[in-house]
């Protein structure tokens, strides 16, 4: 049997029914929107740097607990040459004879070598004696000497490392300093606990060194922004997007010692045992590990733009160069999601 | 015969809760938290300002070894002075969106910027 219905029936019904859609499709909306809000956020200090965890999902709280006691613990016990617990002092302290180490201070030492070999030693994890002596950034920061200089240079040379049978060891005189990686081997670190979450996404931020983790709330790929070298903390040079990974950045802003009118930055050629001067000021490295952005951009911002490119390729990196004179270099990786956003810089090509 | 409406009393109602929802959802300061500076020291919460509710500039201390004056503007804060050898986070300057952040190391001592990011970056390299 057919039922029929008035005219004003069908009418309230498509008016009713057309409500309840606009309800719903605010109601997701909202929902999408408060995704974007991390479900927990918390800054600190680790690792002599200022540590952002962005998190978005579940136990939000209680992971931002684990991670901040995980980074402590691998300061403590494998990064510091300060605290006399770590490996790395241990190391320092025994240097010229071998001591047992975690395995996993094996395996930073090992990828280090292999940034240092592929570098031709524009980065090198042996610098400490000369970090030591000039000591940017730290309490007794000073120009040294010439002679000093060359004392502190003949220590270098990651060569001298040995690795063997869960021992590691030193020459003599030689002193570790893991101070160019450890933001991004805390990055990898987290990244390792961040598995074994329930969390959906993560950003972190190990004192500007990034971990991009798992889903980005509302979608589509994580945006970066690159500070601008010349300008206040906050500013920006411009962004890129990735789904994940990891971004480190080196520049000659960061740590510095103005003496006589002359800036000193914190990032020290391992050949001339001063601050690197090979015409950038900043230098953004995509890298497969946290480990690995960290050590190339340090070795780009060494190298240079033309003689980092091969680098790069080798560990299937990308990275974005700024010159003295601001000019932006970009590699083909990043080309198509990099946006210049401020206008004193201008975006170059190789030639 | 009485004219039947279109839509009876049930359905004004239906229609009024809807709006009430609505706007419980959306108010600006309904469920959203807007941005905030949040002040840590030795790793601990100290403080947070809603820097959209600030009228008038003032100052105030952060830490004690070495010690810091903040100064708070409407919309921003910042770092005013520090007694700390290097000056990093007076050089950090002014802090204003989600995300920014400053610290004095020596001090132990943070003034980050969170909430939901508008600036069209999740995060920034440095």
């Amino acid at each position: 049997m057919h039922r029929t219905y008035s005219k004003k029936t069908l009418w309230r019904a498509l008016l009713l029914g057309a409500l309840a859609v606009a309800l719903l499709l605010l109601i997701g909306l909202d929902f999408w929107s408060g995704q974007r809000e991390a479900s927990f956020e918390k800054s600190s200090l680790a690792m002599g740097t200022v540590v952002t965890a962005q998190l978005y999902g579940p136990d939000g709280e209680e992971a931002a607990g684990a991670i901040f006691d995980a980074l402590q613990a691998l300061e403590q016990e494998r990064l510091s040459w300060r605290l006399s617990s770590s490996d790395i002092a241990r190391i320092n302290a025994a240097a010229g004879g071998s001591v047992p180490v975690a395995p996993q201070t094996i395996g930073y030492l090992q990828q280090a070598a292999a940034v240092s070999q592929k570098s031709g030693g524009a980065f090198d994890c042996t610098l400490g004696a000369l970090t030591q002596l000039w000591d940017i950034g730290g309490e007794n920061a000073r120009v040294p000497s010439q002679a000093e200089i060359d004392a502190a240079l003949q220590t270098v040379g990651y060569q001298s490392v040995s690795l063997q049978g869960g021992q590691a060891a030193v020459a003599k005189g030689q002193a570790l300093d893991l101070g160019a990686i450890g933001k991004g081997i805390a990055c990898d670190e987290i990244a390792a606990m961040l598995e074994q979450s329930r969390l959906s996404g993560a950003v972190i931020s190990v004192g500007g060194s990034i971990l991009l983790w798992g889903q980005r709330p509302g979608g589509g790929d994580w945006k970066i922004g690159v500070r601008d070298p010349r300008g206040e903390a906050s500013e920006q040079l411009g962004s890129f997007s990735l789904p994940g990974g990891y971004v480190s950045t080196s520049g000659n802003y960061e740590r510095t010692l103005t003496v006589n009118g002359q800036t000193y930055h914190h990032i020290l050629d391992p050949k001339t045992g001063y601050p690197a001067d090979s015409g950038l000021i900043s230098v953004t490295v995509m890298a497969p590990t946290g480990l690995l952005s960290d050590a190339l951009s340090t070795a780009c911002f060494v190298l240079g733009y033309q003689d980092s490119l091969p680098l790069l390729k080798e560990f299937h990196a990308e990275a974005i160069f700024v010159t003295q004179e601001r000019a932006v270099f970009v590699t083909e990786g990043l080309r198509q999601s990099f946006t210049l956003t401020n206008g004193d810089y201008h975006l170059a090509s190789a030639g | 015969m009485k004219k039947q409406p279109i839509f009876r009393r049930a359905d004004l109602i239906l229609v009024v809760v809807c709006a009430v929802i609505c706007i419980f959802l959306f108010w600006p300061s309904g469920g959203r938290t807007p941005a905030q500076a949040v002040l840590y020291c030795e790793g601990e919460e100290v403080g947070r300002i809603a820097l959209s509710e600030v009228d008038s500039p003032y100052t105030m201390a952060l830490g004690d070894n070495p010690a810091a004056v903040v100064q708070v503007e409407p919309g921003r804060i910042r770092y005013l002075s520090a007694s700390c050898p290097d000056q990093l986070c007076v050089r950090a300057g002014w802090l204003s969106k989600p995300g920014d952040t400053a610290a004095c190391l020596p001090a132990r001592t943070v003034i980050s910027i969170e909430g939901v990011r508008n600036s069209g970056v999740d995060v920034q390299t440095y």
